[in-house]
This record gives structure tokens, sequence and C-alpha cells, in this order.
């Protein structure tokens, strides 16, 4: 106290304060003024925490230190800590209730369809029922261990946890990490006599197939699976919990080791061998590295003036003046405090199939500016990101930095005339509509297919409408060209006079339907922003 | 009932795997785990504090793994663990002002939370609070009471909460599970979380009277093959895993400073003790002093931890 | 939040004025003699009304009256179940096929698990997952299933379904019919007043006779088939042998009983047992002792201790005249010599009224103890009187 009162005489603006104290009363000046700084200085844009806007933080990981887990990880991402153990439990088949009727129309299925290309699509299906339809994995994030002053200990978990729990649960599922055939446990009839051959073949009589190899051998049977139950406590939460719940959720499930497991006729009861030598890893597919992105704008509510106020052009002059400063930040990895500060979130999981860089998960919410091509950017930046969490686990330290080359154009070919052509007849009349009159019909409004709304976002443009102003909001499903049935993404997006604005993008919601083959790559995406770019031109490029 | 606000499993329940080897008796019965140390040495103990920056104050402990333990994790053999050591976190939020519709305290309010991870346990705990997590959490509320200077911050509220990552058994796996079904292991996990927690409000610059920590000690009955008639032995520290019975055990949180004990739960029968000649403590009495003589070794490096953790702050401003 | 404060502290604190504390404070801690608010001896307890037996539908059932209004109701019934074979049972019948393994003997088919027990408390204002209620019943519980720890002590191997006398195992042991039926006890505690002072000893008592006067009906089935019982609940048996059953009736002291859990306060250098409300406010330390009679020595047994946070920690403190601001320059500077308390580094002025700090030496501990068990002590007393109730 006493230095500040003698420092406040010298010092002509009295006004001054320390910058821990500017910081908390002026949180958005403050990292506007970090981001921004004065043009004559000629010091680059970086954020409060020292990191440049696209730097990821220091992560750490540490596998199987719990003892009672199968499989267990600790990751430090800078100062948000989350620990992940997996427990595997066995799950009879007994005690699924329709497991004997599913079984046996699956079984048929898997006669009828010869084909041998059919045969790998069923496969998949059947990968994806068990896993998905039997809930063999179980993830839950717990934010009620004191790691924020927000989250009451007792009381029952948060909207963030309940939705950080869902995107984990979602994505395990539609990256179709953990492969089905891991968690069955397989049970081999022995042989049986002929009279009981014999008998067994009156009563399947009516299989027309079954017949020949019977005689000799039984099929085998599942008779248990295992359960995963994969819990999460974020024990420290300094922002960004979502990529380090997914990062402890990924390094315990490669560090999980399922014990080896039979049915024991006798005991009639699964048993287990504790011998390590035994026990078998889970065999992953790929490893998604989720990035998740926060925008920082420098004037919140420019983008709604933009909506709200229809005279295009004065804003227009106005935003030219304005253009040699920037208006946006993109922040890789935010922490706690940025992400306070901004409603706009883009959350990007990639993999890598050979030597590809293939999108998993997009999604996009909140705000208004991110742009398409901020979204290819920020797909670069992910791929390259290297989030060390997974060399060190890996000790493959390369393995993220390869750069993405033009590795879109072969795809584009092949998605280019049939998505737009669909675009163009599905929408095309709604925009042209919408550009003669006032008024919308209510016909045109695009029922969304298997749009349920995954993440609400605050500024809705419903909430537009009901100020009076027309935005239409255009939920779009991708298909993949080759399988016409198959969504791979969907978005939302709205357009009004002098704007198209994407609203919300969710890309790999519904891969968990697209085959094996067709993750959607960078090229979807450039194809997703052309097909928006042409919408947002009303259609006539 | 359902819970709507987590992912469920299976709705028909799982159960947990069968050990094939378990069926067997006998099994692992010569890598039993031992206690290697003599009945006073106690294990050590990692304690860190101010690791959670968006708490007033933390700490996280951590109990050294146990001969048997660290000889498993370095050339595992079999999946079943013989034995676990304790890890826990600890934070504390606040003095922060009490809510509006609290009635006046002219007191620091505590409130105390401690709530075992689903995998903390052999057996997989649930997601809400059980009876024994409640009552965990009222022992350590007694334990910490007694030592904080709780008129220094009228209508305030202070919120402390553990989270066990792993707990300690409450004994050897191969043991038959009913043999004795007593909680021992709990006591190990109390008095870790007095320690802990003491560490986390001595890091939010809380005035107590002392640091208190916590201690266990036990009355063990190991070699009841050989005599059936020996009288239980007075271990400090005792790892439930390494012992074949613990006839009862105690333990407190002790102010050294004052030696006083803020809290004292002992169960079990007491009543016979091998003492050395000449002792003339009964049971109990040996039990509380041999409980009070591992919270003094707890406190030496609860001590330490809370010097470091000044230092650091002292470094920073 | 309010509420949940309460419950973790010993009691409602008493909205007493810091003058009336230190009053009470001064008063209990006199040096050898105490002055109680009722004029009672330390050791001395409040009247009580107690009857057993009051609800025909249970197997067991207690009112206890304590003289201030507050009264409890404890029901005890019983249930067959099925004892479930874990993991390792079923590996010993699996193996012993052929041997008759003696192994098994250990498992829970002979001694019995704590779980068979399950006890819930119900006081009025708080709900059941609220710490207060939680606390009392692990407490209760806990002393009534390890009331006997070494348990094989002389084999209990044969099941023991006829209600030995010497009851071995305790009452886990004499939960098992056989290896396959166990009993299921559910004891219903309910507090039927508010909470006036800390009601572990009310509950405690209520429900050490309500054990006592537990009956299981006779078994009429042997050895390892299916059980079935006598309907003839004349002839069903004690849970708890009674010492009228027998023709020893002098030596009480050889029959297995229910835990009583003790509660005892200090004050000073004073021990009181069965503290009022007003009394538990200014204790120094509060703990919850229970004991039972030990079958070999004769004597009473420890069986638990457990301190209880002491409201006293949760009061207002009081304001030195030399502090008040509406006192100022009304009285002469004071006289009072001031302690500083070297560890607070606050100053104790005796008689104005300080929140009670810190916790309780050893040697108070072991004197607490010493009171309890010694031979005619107060445990002895308790169980007495208790074994003293007609038992229709």
């Amino acid at each position: 106290m006493a230095s500040t009162s003698t420092a406040a005489p010298a010092a002509p603006n009295s006004l001054s304060l320390p910058p821990s104290q500017f910081a908390r009363l002026q949180p958005h000046a403050y990292l506007l003024a970090h981001l921004s700084p004065p043009s004559s200085s000629n010091q680059p844009s970086i954020r409060a925490n020292g990191r440049a806007p696209s730097q990821f933080r220091v992560t750490s990981a540490n596998a199987g230190s719990l003892t009672h887990t199968n499989g267990s990880a600790v990751i430090r991402l800078g100062d948000t800590t989350a620990v992940c153990g997996v427990r595997a439990e066995i799950l009879h088949t007994d005690d699924i209730a329709s497991w004997s009727v599913s079984q046996s129309t699956n079984a048929n299925k898997r006669r009828r369809i010869g084909e041998s290309e059919k045969e790998t699509e069923t496969k998949d299906e059947e990968d994806r029922a068990h896993i998905e339809d039997l809930n063999l994995l179980v993830p839950n994030i717990s934010l009620s261990t004191g790691c924020a002053p927000g989250f009451i200990p007792s009381a029952p978990p948060s909207a963030l946890a309940q939705s950080l729990s869902h995107q984990i649960l979602s994505l395990l599922h539609t990256s179709r990490l953990v492969q089905a055939e891991d968690l069955r446990i397989w049970y081999q009839p022995p042989n049986l006599g002929p009279e009981e051959v014999q008998q067994h073949n009156d009563e399947e009589q009516m299989d027309l197939d079954a017949g020949a190899n019977e005689e000799e051998t039984k099929p085998a049977e599942i008779k248990a699976f295992w359960v995963l139950y994969i819990d999460v406590m974020l024990i420290s939460l300094a922002g960004n919990p979502f990529d380090a719940a997914w990062a402890s959720v990924l390094a315990a499930l490669r560090d999980t080791k399922l014990p080896k497991a039979w049915w024991d006729v006798d005991n009639e009861s699964i048993l287990c061998s504790d011998d390590v030598k035994e026990s078998q890893k889970l065999s992953l597919r790929g490893l998604p590295i989720s990035s998740s992105f926060c925008v920082f704008e420098a004037d919140a509510a420019a983008g709604w003036r933009a909506v709200v106020i229809p005279d295009a052009e004065e804003q227009k002059v106005q935003d030219s003046k304005h253009s040699s400063q920037q208006q946006k930040w993109i922040l890789a990895d935010p922490d706690g405090y940025e992400e306070g500060l901004v409603q706009e979130r883009v959350y990007v999981v990639v993999d890598k199939e050979e030597g590809k860089t293939v999108i998993v998960k997009m999604e996009k919410l909140g705000g208004w500016t991110v742009d398409s091509e901020d979204l290819r950017h920020l797909v670069d930046i992910s791929a390259q990101s290297g989030t060390p969490s997974e060399s060190h686990i890996d000790h493959e330290p390369h393995y993220y930095q390869h750069h993405l080359a033009n590795d879109g154009t072969r795809l584009k070919k092949t998605f280019s005339a049939d998505l737009f052509e669909k675009m163009t007849s599905r929408y095309s009349r709604a925009i042209k509509t919408r550009r003669r009159g006032s008024q919308v019909p209510a016909e045109l409004y695009y029922t969304p297919r298997a749009h349920q709304g995954e993440m609400v976002s605050n500024n809705n443009p419903a909430s537009l409408t009901r100020h009076g102003w027309s935005v239409l909001q255009f939920p779009t499903t991708l298909m993949r060209p080759d399988h016409p049935q198959s969504p791979v993404g969907c978005f939302d997006w709205c357009r009004s006079a002098p704007t198209a604005l994407i609203h919300h993008i969710s890309l790999g919601r519904f891969l968990r339907t697209a085959a094996h083959r067709g993750l959607p790559g960078k090229a979807l995406l450039v194809e997703l922003c052309r097909a928006f770019d042409w919408l947002a031109m009303g259609g006539n490029g | 009932m359902n819970d709507r606000r987590r992912v469920n499993g299976p709705p028909g329940g799982t159960r947990p795997p069968v050990y094939a080897s378990l069926l067997q008796s006998g099994t692992g019965a010569d890598t039993r785990a031992q206690r290697q140390r003599q009945p006073t040495d106690l294990r050590k103990i990692f304690l860190k504090t101010g690791l959670i920056p968006s708490a007033s104050g933390s700490s996280y402990l951590e109990f050294e793994p146990s001969a048997s333990l660290a000889a498993a994790r370095s050339n595992p053999k079999s999946l079943i663990p013989p034995s676990s050591a304790l890890k826990l976190a600890c934070t504390v939020h606040g003095p922060k002002p009490l809510p509006r519709s609290a009635p006046f305290s002219p007191n620091l309010v505590l409130t105390t939370h401690v709530k075992y991870a689903p995998f903390a346990a052999r057996k997989r705990k649930g997601h809400v609070r059980d009876s024994s997590e409640r009552d965990l959490g009222v022992h350590l509320e007694t334990a910490l009471r007694g030592a904080i200077i709780a008129e220094r911050w009228p209508k305030s509220g202070l919120d402390i909460t553990v989270t066990i990552l792993e707990a300690e058994d409450d004994r050897w796996w191969g043991d038959v599970p009913d043999s004795h079904d007593a909680s021992w292991g709990m006591m190990n996990v109390l008095a870790g979380c007095i320690s802990a927690a003491s560490a986390a409000i001595a890091d939010a610059h809380i005035d107590c009277l002392d640091l208190v920590s916590g201690g266990v000690a036990a009355l063990v009955s190991d070699d009841s093959t050989d005599s059936p008639s020996a009288l239980p032995k007075l271990m400090l520290d005792t790892d439930p895993a390494e012992h074949r019975s613990i006839v009862s055990a105690c333990v407190v949180a002790y102010m050294p400073a004052r030696d006083e004990i803020t809290e004292l739960w002992l169960k079990g029968d007491s009543s016979k003790v091998s003492t050395a000649d000449g002792d003339q403590r009964s049971g109990h009495e040996a039990l509380i002093d041999g409980a009070v003589d591992a919270a003094r070794g707890a406190h030496t490096v609860l001590a330490e931890a809370v010097r470091e953790s000044l230092q650091k702050t002292l470094g920073q401003s | 939040m309010s509420n949940q404060r309460q419950a973790s502290s010993a009691s409602q604190t008493p909205h007493l004025s810091p003058a009336e504390l230190s009053y009470l404070y001064t008063s209990l801690s006199l040096p050898k003699s105490p002055i109680r608010p009722d004029g009672r001896s330390p050791t001395q307890f409040r009247p009580l009304t107690a009857e057993s037996n009051i609800l025909p539908g249970t197997n067991g059932s207690a009112r206890i009256g304590f003289a201030d209004g507050t009264q409890a109701i404890v029901g005890v019934k019983a249930e067959v179940e099925k004892t479930v074979l874990s993991t390792d049972t079923l590996a010993s019948s699996e193996g012993g096929e052929g041997e008759d393994s003696t192994s098994t003997s250990n498992s829970a088919a002979a001694s019995g698990h704590g779980s068979w027990v399950q006890m819930s408390i119900e006081i009025p204002g708080f709900r059941d997952d609220d710490a207060l209620p939680v606390f009392l019943s692990e407490m209760m519980r806990e002393s009534l299933v390890g009331s006997v720890a070494d348990g094989g002590s002389d084999g209990g191997g044969d099941g023991g379904g006829d209600g030995d006398v010497t009851m071995a195992g305790g009452l886990k042991g004499r939960l098992v019919i056989n290896k396959r039926w166990h009993w299921r006890l559910y004891i219903d505690v309910l507090l039927l007043s508010q909470p006036l002072s800390y009601p572990l000893p009310l509950l405690s008592l209520t429900t050490h006779l309500a054990l006592l006067s537990t009956k299981l009906p006779k078994l009429k089935s042997q050895g390892e088939e299916d059980p079935f019982f006598d309907d003839d609940w004349e002839v069903a048996e004690y849970l708890y042998p009674r010492s009228s059953n027998l023709k020893a009736a002098g030596n009480a002291s050889q029959y297995v009983r229910p835990p009583v859990t003790l509660l005892v306060v200090s004050v000073g250098e004073n021990i009181i047992f069965d503290p009022s409300r007003e009394e538990i406010a200014v204790a120094d330390a509060v703990l919850a002792i229970s004991v039972t009679r030990d079958t070999e020595a004769g004597n009473l047994k420890l069986l638990s201790i457990r301190t209880v946070d002491p409201p006293s920690r949760l009061t207002q403190p009081a304001v030195p005249n030399s502090e008040n601001v509406n006192m100022l320059g009304a009285t002469a500077p004071t006289e009072d010599i001031a302690v500083l308390n070297p560890a607070t580094g606050e100053e104790e002025v005796p008689g104005v009224w300080r929140p009670r700090r810190g916790g309780v030496k050893r040697s108070v501990i072991a004197n607490m103890v010493k009171t309890v068990l010694k031979k005619g002590g107060v445990g002895e007393e308790v169980l007495e009187g208790l074994e003293g109730v007609e038992v229709e």
C-alpha cells in the first residue's frame, strides 16, 4: 500500500492498476490488449498466458499407475488434470433381455448375404450394434472433485459434466476406436455325440442351409461381453476439459489389458486367468486426437449487428476501414480465463489413416465468425499440433508432424458432382424464394434428418426471427455419394441479407453408419465449405 | 432407478471378473504380501501442495507402494494386485461468503466431502456417495474443526473435497472375503485424508492451531497357525493386505504442538495385547499411543510439504 | 445448507448466550465436584422410562423415553434369506465335495457377515442420508456386528443353529441357519421427538433393549435342508439367550449381550456421563464409547471409540469488556489477568467465553474409558439396569 501511495503522485495517470487487477476487472480488454499490441511496438500478438494464438499447452501423460484398474492414465494439459481409470466387468448374454432374438436374426442375415463385399458391411454393422446397443462402453466424467470453485462436490453432475460424458461417448462410438471383437468372450461347444447331432438337426430342420457344416463342429457362440467402465475424474480444471478428458480416455484404453476369459461349463460361469502373459491389450483403431479452439472477438457484438442491421453497404465500408486491424483471434487449447470470454468454439478430432489425415469429428457451435476458410485452417493446425501427450505415450514423436498437402484433390472428383447436384436441387428453390418474397413459405423449411441438436448454442437464430428478422436456418445433411443412405455430417447455416453464416457444424455424428472406409477427409470439408460458399452466394455461382 | 444424468451401463448389470486361480484354495499363498517393515516403521509419504491453481489450497498425497506391490509393478505376473497404495487429492475452496440463505454463523463453516473414484477400490464404487463415504466425511470434519481457528472468519464457508483415486484394501485378496468384513482400509484412508486436508488448508493460508496429522496403529495377530494363544502385536501404519488378521485398529488426528487428539476412531477388540515387560498400559491405551506415534511421523512429512509450499509463495511474490 | 451444518456438528447448537455458556463451563469444570444444572452426579443418568415388546408385528421392540420428553422406538424384524455364495465359497463347495473340507468353516457360511444386519435411523428434520443419521447408524452397527472379532476361538464350524449358550461368533454367528440360509436383521430406529440433546445414548439404549427382547422362531428342520420353523411363538428362542431361560440365573455375565454406546464428555478435568443439551454445548471433548460384556473374562470389553464433534466449537465468542465499544469508559480498566494463549495468540480472559479449540489429551481419554470399563463402573450399571427391564 505504501509503495503505491508514493508512486501515485509521480504517475500522471492515477488510475493505473496492476496487471492482475486489470485482468480481473476488465478481462476482455486485458486479453484484447495482449492480442493486439500497438502496431508501433512491432510485437507479435500474444495471449495473456504467454502463448501464441495457435500454440497448445505442454501436455504430459502417465499411464498404468492405478492398481485397481485394467488400464489407467493421468493427463496433465497445462494446469488441467484428468485421471482416467478403465474397469472391465462381464456382461453375460443370459443377462441381456433381447439377446437370443437379436442373435438369431443376425445369424440368418449373415447366411443370406453371401457376397463378400456385403459381409464386411454386416460385420461392421454387428460391431456397431454390439458396442452401442449393449452399452459396452460406459464413459462418465466427474467434475465434482473440487476441480474448480463452481462445482458443488455433492451435487449431481453439472450440465457441463453431462455434456462432456456424452461427447466422449459419441466420439467413442463414431470413431469406432474399440473393436467389438476384443470385447467378446466366445465359447466353442464340444462336438456332440451322433445321437445328439441327429436331435439337433431335427430341431433345425427348418434351416435350409444349416446342415452341412454342423455335423463336424458347432458354431462358436458368444457367451459374454466385456463392459468397459471408463471413469474420468477431472482433478483440476483450467480450461479445455474435453481435450484433457479425451486424451486420458485414449491413453487409458491403450493401457487396458483384458484377462483371458472362458466359459466354464462346470461352474456355469465365466472364469478369467490372472496370468499377465495370457491377457490381451485392446487393439484400437487409430489414434484420434482432439483439438479445441475458441474464438476471441475484439467486438463480440459486431457479428450481431451485421445480421440485425441490413444496411449492408454501410457496414462494409466500415469494415474495410477497420480491416487493417484484426477483429478475431482463434485461440488453440483455451485456458479457463479465455473460455470465460468467448462464445464460439470449434472442436476438431483428426486421425491419420494410411498417411492421410481424416476428420473424425468436427463441431462448431455458438457465434458467427468462423468461416469456411478458418475451418480449413483449424484442421491443418489440429493435424500438425502434435499433441505431445500422444507422442509421450507412443514414443513416436513425429507421428503428427505430417503436413496436409493437397491430399483432397482425388476425393474431390468423386464427391463434388453428386453432392453439388443434391444440394442445388434441394436448396436453390428455397433460397430463390427467400430472395423474392419477404415471407418464407412454411413448406420450404427443410426438416432436418436425424438432427437432434447435440449441442445447443446460446445464440440460436430462432431467437432472431422472434425479433422480426427473418433469418433462414438450413440444417443440411451430407450424404455419401457412393452410398446415398449414409449421411456423414450435418451443418446448420443461416442466411440473412448481408452475409451467410455457419451456425453449427457437426461432422462425424453419422460416422457410425458410414462404412469403415469413408471417414471424411479434409476433402470433404473442402467440399462442405465450397457448398456452403455457393449457398451463401444465393445458389447462382 | 436409472440415473439419467450419467451414462449407464447395460441395464441388466454386470459382474466383476472371477479369476480361476481363486477357485483353487491356497493360490498365491507363497506370494502373499508380507510386511517387510519393522512394527514401528512407517511407509514413506509423498505429499505436495498447490497443484490445483483454481483452488485456494490443494494437496496430493500418495503412500509408498508396499514391497510386494512394487515387485508386482516392476515384474508383472498376475493381474491381481497384491496390495494397493493410497492416492488421493484434496482441494480447499474458500473462505468464501456463505450463501444468502444460510443463517448467520460467528465461525467459519466447514463442509467436507470424501468421494472414492469408481475405480479406487477392489470393488467398483458407485457415483453417488455411500454411507461409508459420508461417514469418512464426518470423521474428517471433526478432525479438522478442532484445528482451525474458526472465529477469524465469521459468515464464511470453507469447502474441503477429497477425491480418493486409489484406496487401501481391507484385507489380502486371497483371504476369504468374509473372514473379517470390517473395513480396516477405511482407517488408513481417513488418516491420509486428514494429513492431506491439513496440508491443503495450510496451502490456503487458513489459520490453524497446529498442523493436524493422521496416524494408524493396529493390533495384529499374524502367526495364528503356530500358536493360537499368542497375543496380538502392536504395529504402526498397517497395510491390511499384509496381515492375516487385524484384531483392532485405531486412527487419530493429532496435533503435536499441543499434544492433543482432535479425532479418535478405535474399533475392534483391544483387550489383549502383547506388551513389553513392565508396560502397564492396557490395550486401547497402547493402541492410541501407537497411532499418535504414527501421526507424529506423518507430521514431519506434512511440515516439510508446508514449508515447500510457503517457499513457493514467497518466491512468487 | 443449514441443515447440513447442524447435522455435521454433534447436535443443534442451543442458543445460549456467551455469558450462559461461560457460567455453565465454569460450574461444570469445578475441580473434583462439578455442579450440573440438574443436580446430578457426574456419572448419573437421567431418569428414563423403558418398556419392551411394544410392537406385536416385530420380532422384538422397545421404547425408551427420557424425562426431558425425548423418546425413541426401535423395531427389529428378522427375515430368512438365502446366503449368496461368493466366489470363494463357491470354490470350497466345488473342491470340498470329496474331502469334506474344513477350510469352509472360515467362510461366510459359518461366521456370518456384517451386511446381514441392516440399520436405519430416522430423526425428525433430517433426511436419511444426512450426516447425523449416517454417522449414528454406522457407529451403532459397527459395534453391533464387530462385537466378536475372534469368532474362531472355539470352532464355529458346526453352524450353531440352535442357540448355543455361548453364542460363538457373536451376533453374526447367531444369524447363520445353515450353510445356505441365514437370518437378515432389520433394525429400524425412530426418534419420536426433536433431537434435543445428542440422541446417541437414547438410541443405543433403546436398540439394546429391543435386541434383548428379540425372538426368532424355533428351527424345526435340521442340517443343510431348507429351513422351516415352528409356528408356535411360545417356543421361539431369544436372539440373545436370556438368563431366565436357564437354571444358572446368577451369573448373567456368561451371556453375550448387545453392545451399548455411551456418550461421555469432558469439561475441564471433569468427566460427565449422559450430558444434557446444555452440558454438551460447553464440552471440551465428546466421546462415544461402545462396550459389551466379555464372555470369557466376565468384565466389560471396549468395542469402539469415536470422537464426536463438540458443538462448543460452533458457539459465539464473547467480547471482553476491554474491547466492548458499548462498555467503553463505563468500567474501570480491567483487573483481570489476561492470559495470552500461546497457540492462538489471543487473550483468554477468565469468565469470557471462547469457542473451544483443539482436541483432547490422551490422559483424559484414558480416564474416560477407565470410568466406563472398571468393575462396578458406569458400563456395568447401565447393562444391569437394562437387563432388569421386564420382558413380557
